[in-house]
């Protein structure tokens, strides 16, 4: 029979684990964030119309 | 040169093909937005053109002054160009899309939400785009740091002081409530822990970041998440009718919707459904919010762990690293932009001046919350909601209603003026 204080430890980790993961891909997600808006910061900095029209124009079908 | 590992995630390949099903529906939610928003402004020209040709002669016979003239001929000029973006001509009408637009509130993010949730529900989605879609949702992350142009410093010190208080006393009291009556109704301290923690600050996250330290099982942050979506999907689409329904002012919304929303990416788009008025309150009072995540962390650590003993010799738990292992840090470049913005800088101009780069950055946010909308109405899963349930699910649903009801008499105290942004 399993042990339950083992049990225990082993459940304990495997949160650990799991959160730490996903929290991990959190802060992940939020370094990609800035450096996504970097790039929109550079490129707004650059080709300013050409960014707006872009997104305001070009994207749009209608 | 040594990859930063850290940015990258292993098999990043199956996240492909849900992610750019993501982009396309974003792509055509917002063409359907532009769609319906045309045909109802030439509904609305289509009527008022004749009017203001009335009011135009009227003027011109009484003899008015040039400027009221010109304005009047501006306003005409103006309703033409919205009837011949269509091709329409006076008289005509498009009352469909005006019932859409502004009865039915059908505007991107509704289309999107509800959409997705269309999709995900009763079509057969591929298992492959489900890794993919999961990823879209944080694309709202870059939309709110852009939005940082949108305010200047007296902007945080009015809305998001009165934001700091109202989030003090409704996370910590949340928080405090919900973790006293899982202990006193019997809960184990890895459910009530996480349930206090979700229903105070930002949902999902906040209970990711508990998780470890209140020793949360997999399934009690099964039932926790469910409870969150559960409650979060019931307000994001409720609250937006409520405010109408009692003519509730965009900013009173915004700090309303901040309060009683727990998810930063529903939150968004209740508020951004709502109105931009709205989405800026909200906006500022979530970031507000947020900032408080390692904190509710801390107070969790203390509940559960420090207060009753439990924590086991030799494993000290550095405190300052928690805090800074937890903080989001993606505000600080939120932070950044009102910055730039409140030092007025004409290198960068701002959201208003033509030409200048802050500007042209403010007409992409849209498109980042548009894909992370497309990613929240593609995770709906009717299924994932049926994990919610037991005693937890009914005092973390209590907790959040009367938070919700509460958060409503405060904004209505406060009144519109100290909740709004004005940018400038």
């Amino acid at each position: 029979m399993a042990d339950p204080a083992n049990f225990d430890k082993q459940q304990a980790s495997e949160v650990e684990h799991v959160a730490e993961e996903v929290f991990s891909s959190e802060k992940r997600e939020d370094i990609w964030a800035i450096l996504i808006v970097v790039m929109v910061f550079l490129f707004s900095v650059a080709f300013p119309e050409q960014v707006y029209h872009l997104f305001t124009q070009t994207l749009y079908l209608f | 040169m040594k990859r930063p590992a850290y940015l990258f995630v292993s098999g990043w390949r199956r996240y492909v093909p849900g992610f750019l099903f993501c982009l396309v529906f974003a792509f055509v939610g917002m063409n359907l937005d532009r769609l319906i928003g045309t045909y109802h402004k030439a509904n609305v020209a289509s009527l008022e053109i004749s009017a203001l040709e009335q009011q135009l002669q009227g003027m011109t016979e009484s003899g008015v002054d040039d400027a009221s003239l010109t304005a009047t001929k501006k306003a005409i000029e103006k309703q033409r160009s919205a009837l011949d973006r269509v091709g329409g001509t006076v008289g005509q009408k498009w009352g469909w899309a005006t019932f859409l637009y502004e009865k039915a509130q059908l505007k991107y993010v509704a289309i999107l939400l509800l959409g997705g949730i269309l999709i995900r529900n009763l079509l057969p989605i591929p298992k492959t785009l489900i890794p993919g879609i999961s990823i879209a949702r944080p694309i709202i992350k870059p939309g709110i740091i852009i939005l940082g142009v949108h305010y200047i410093w007296a902007d945080v010190v009015k809305v998001g002081g009165v934001g700091l208080g109202l989030t003090v006393v409704f996370i910590f009291g949340t928080a405090i409530v919900v973790m006293w009556l899982c202990k006193k109704w019997g809960v184990s301290d890895g459910l009530g822990g996480i349930m206090g923690a979700g229903t105070g600050v930002c949902g999902v996250s906040a209970i990711i970041a508990t998780s470890p330290v209140v020793r949360s099982s997999p399934i009690e942050m099964a039932y926790a998440i469910g409870t969150i979506l559960f409650f979060g999907t019931l307000m994001l689409f409720t609250m937006p009718y409520i405010g109408h329904g009692i003519d509730l002012s965009e900013s009173q919304f915004g700090a309303w919707a901040a309060v009683a929303i727990l998810n930063t990416a529903q939150l968004v788009a209740a508020a951004e459904w709502y109105g931009t008025e709205a989405r800026d309150t909200a906006v500022l009072i979530n970031v507000a919010r947020i900032m408080f995540l390692p904190l509710v962390v801390l107070f969790s650590l203390w509940f559960y762990i420090l207060r009753t003993g439990k924590q086991e010799p030799g494993h000290e738990i550095n405190k300052w690293q928690l805090v800074k292992d937890k903080f989001p840090v993606f505000i600080l470049g939120f932070f950044l932009l009102v910055l730039l913005n409140s030092l007025n800088l004409e290198s960068l101009g701002g959201p208003k001046i033509a030409g200048s780069p802050f500007w042209a950055m403010n007409a992409v946010y849209k498109w980042f919350f548009a894909i992370g909308f497309a990613g929240i109405g593609l995770s709906i899963s009717i299924d994932d909601m049926k994990k919610a349930g037991g005693t937890a699910f009914t005092i973390g649903m209590v907790a959040a209603l009367v938070k919700m009801v509460l958060g409503l008499g405060v904004v209505l105290l406060i009144g519109s003026e100290w909740l709004r942004v004005t940018g400038d």
